[in-house]
């Protein structure tokens, strides 16, 4: 019964000109632009992938790091099974920020066990010689928030992209449901207005 | 992006979640839709604003409309050509909803509660064929746009009998309802005094029925779940379907709240099959038959009517007469009077335009009646293609087709004749009322 092509919502977050629209022109149209154009409100775009046996189509969120486009809220995070963390590792305050944004995620997203929700980071635009943030102050921040998976990444030179699209994906795919929540009610005649044919059927 | 322009190009409907994710799509392929879901679902989220007290309803463009309807957690979208009524992709749009009720029950919304990462399609599987039909039957009929069923038009005395033999059901007490129809068409229906079957509970079923080959095709009979939104939006009941007659198609629908009333009902229906006596299906069968199953609105000797749609509001049923084949419009020779340049020669394709294009009409005529603070009663309306006439009262409402050159006044007493007809008929046209069970 389950379709053979799994959906994934993946959210990317991080301040404005990180390159969260770079990295995902780059991932999925295979094309990079050195001009800068906010993102307004937001970009959506998909890729399909295989990841062992399973088709995965990956619904992709680019989300505008503006401040004045975050309104958008809830919706937005509503239903995510990913989320992507980027900041600029030759910019010190976009590392800094993530603390926020991924707050920001878990308390508009709600996640069922925020815990164990699979984010990922992205430490971006590596191919600059400008680094602030170190390799080892990025990983340190990662596994104090529970092991989060981190790469450095170039959407100009199309550095670690498809490797943290693929964690990306087999960590939301492990997040899929065992169980199944479907479970709809039984009528119980009791509780309609019409009490009798509850009676009826009592006496039979 | 270019993908998503070929959306807006056909005719759609489809569906998603209040994540953005794709749940339906008329066209199938919900997944191509994935870059288009997101961008709806953030648009209608985006549109409600802060307050969530605003709606995005239709938005307009470029010779198309997109339509939108919010049922929580289920956003559902239609793309048509803006000339079609807005309010007629809205009424197909909640049809598919409660589709989706009959299918899933309403605790699709406590699933997407607890986990809206929840791809319902894994639920819905299978299940393409009850939507896009309900889609189809939205829009060439007229039972979605008016909340109300067709009857098999029978003589009194054989939908009296009809009746008899589903009472006869109620010494089976796990019979919630019971429901007699052929060819998508209510026979007659059983129900508890207080609760009878909603107008679009009977649809849903109806619409179940038409969409489900396996229903049908089964020689003997089958035991599906269903859901009524009308009776208990979250829960199932179960239905026990059986075809009575293959000649006249008359199929029997037992409805229970009892998962083990299997046994129950299939004596009930073995019952009421013993004792369908031979003269009263053969009068169905007549009934039935292809020219004798809708009215001709020509066969009356009304002058300049073409076609009408009858809603009686106290039996939630509709008398629609057999849709023309083709109008012939005024000449089209005179200097380009009509854009309808185009003749197809395809008669099917033809009835179904011509259908299409005449529940539009009256759909218009209908908003103009229902949405006017004028209160108007009566509307009339003439293009080169046809005169349509509206009128709304309280026990009923009734759209009429005439000559193109007809005059209000001509169009108004042709209106009044055939009033008076289907109120004399109207035992004959429907099933008046709903039979109760006895206790």
């Amino acid at each position: 019964m389950a379709p053979k092509k799994v959906l994934l919502k993946v959210i990317i977050l991080g301040d404005s000109g990180v390159g969260k629209t770079s990295l995902m022109n780059r991932y999925v149209n295979q094309k990079f632009s050195n001009q800068y154009k906010a993102t307004i409100g937001a970009d959506f775009l998909t890729k399909e992938i295989q990841v062992d046996e399973r088709l995965v189509t990956m619904q992709i969120w680019d989300t505008a790091g503006q401040e004045r486009f975050q309104s958008l809220g809830v919706a937005f995070y509503r239903g995510a099974d990913s989320c992507v963390l980027v900041f600029d590792v030759n910019v010190a305050k976009t590392f800094e920020n993530l603390d926020s944004w991924r707050e920001e995620f878990l308390l508009q997203a709600g996640p069922r066990d925020p815990e164990a929700f699979p984010f990922v980071v992205l430490g971006n635009k590596v191919d600059l010689d400008a680094r602030i943030v170190s390799q080892k102050r990025a990983l340190s921040w990662c596994q104090s928030k529970n092991n989060i998976p981190f790469f450095e990444t170039s959407a100009k030179d199309n550095i670690n992209i498809e490797q943290a699209f693929e964690v990306i994906a087999r960590n939301a795919l492990a997040q899929e449901r065992v169980e199944d929540i479907y479970l709809p009610d039984t009528v119980d005649l009791s509780d309609q207005k019409d009490k009798q044919s509850a009676q009826n059927c009592a006496a039979c | 992006m270019a993908a998503e322009a070929d959306w807006l190009a056909g005719s759609h409907v489809f569906v998603l979640s209040n994540a953005g994710k794709p749940v339906f799509s008329t066209a199938g392929g919900e997944a191509d839709l994935s870059s288009l879901s997101a961008l709806i679902g953030a648009l209608i989220s985006f549109a409600r604003g802060p307050s969530g007290a605003d709606e995005l309803q239709s938005v307009e463009g470029g010779g198309r409309r997109v339509v939108f309807v919010v049922r929580e957690p289920l956003y559902l979208v239609a793309v048509t050509d803006a000339r079609e009524p807005a309010a007629r992709a809205a009424r197909c749009l909640h049809y598919v909803h409660l589709s989706i009720v009959r299918i899933l029950t309403g605790s699709i919304e406590k699933v997407l509660a607890r986990d809206a990462t929840y791809d319902l399609r894994a639920l819905l599987g299978g299940t393409d064929r009850a939507l896009r039909g309900m889609v189809e039957h939205a829009r060439s009929r007229p039972d979605v746009m008016l909340d109300a069923v067709p009857c098999v038009p029978l003589p009194s005395a054989t939908r009296a009998e009809f009746g008899r033999l589903l009472l006869l059901v109620q010494s089976e007490c796990a019979v919630l309802f019971a429901v007699l129809c052929a060819h998508g068409m209510l026979v007659s229906a059983a129900s508890p005094r207080r609760r009878p079957l909603s107008a679009p509970d009977l649809i849903l079923l109806l619409s179940m029925l038409r969409t489900s080959p396996s229903l049908r095709a089964s020689a003997d009979e089958s035991w599906v779940p269903v859901c009524l939104p009308g009776f208990a939006p979250s829960a199932f009941l179960h239905a026990h379907v059986s075809t009575l007659d293959g000649a006249s198609d008359l199929t029997l629908l037992l409805l229970t709240h009892s998962a083990d009333g299997f046994e129950h009902l299939k004596a009930a229906r073995l019952a009421l099959g013993q004792r369908l006596s031979g003269p009263t299906l053969h009068a169905l069968r007549a009934a039935v038959a292809p020219d004798a199953r809708e009215v001709d609105a020509s066969s009356l000797g009304i002058r300049t009517l073409r076609h009408f749609l009858f809603l009686d509001r106290a039996a939630s049923a509709h008398v629609c007469a057999r849709f023309p084949r083709s109008t012939p419009g005024l000449a089209t020779g005179s200097g380009g009077a009509d854009a309808d340049a185009d003749t197809d020669t395809d008669t099917d394709t033809d009835a179904r335009d011509e259908a299409s294009s005449l529940l539009d009409g009256y759909a218009v005529l209908r908003g103009e009646l229902h949405g006017s603070t004028a209160s108007l009663s009566v509307l009339f309306v003439a293009d080169g293609r046809r005169a349509l006439l509206g009128q709304s009262g309280r026990e009923h409402e009734l759209y009429t087709a005439h000559d193109p050159l007809c005059s209000k006044a001509e169009a108004g007493a042709a209106a009044q004749q055939l009033l008076r007809w289907l109120q004399r008929e109207r035992g004959m046209l429907l099933l008046e009322k709903q039979l109760a069970w006895p206790g």
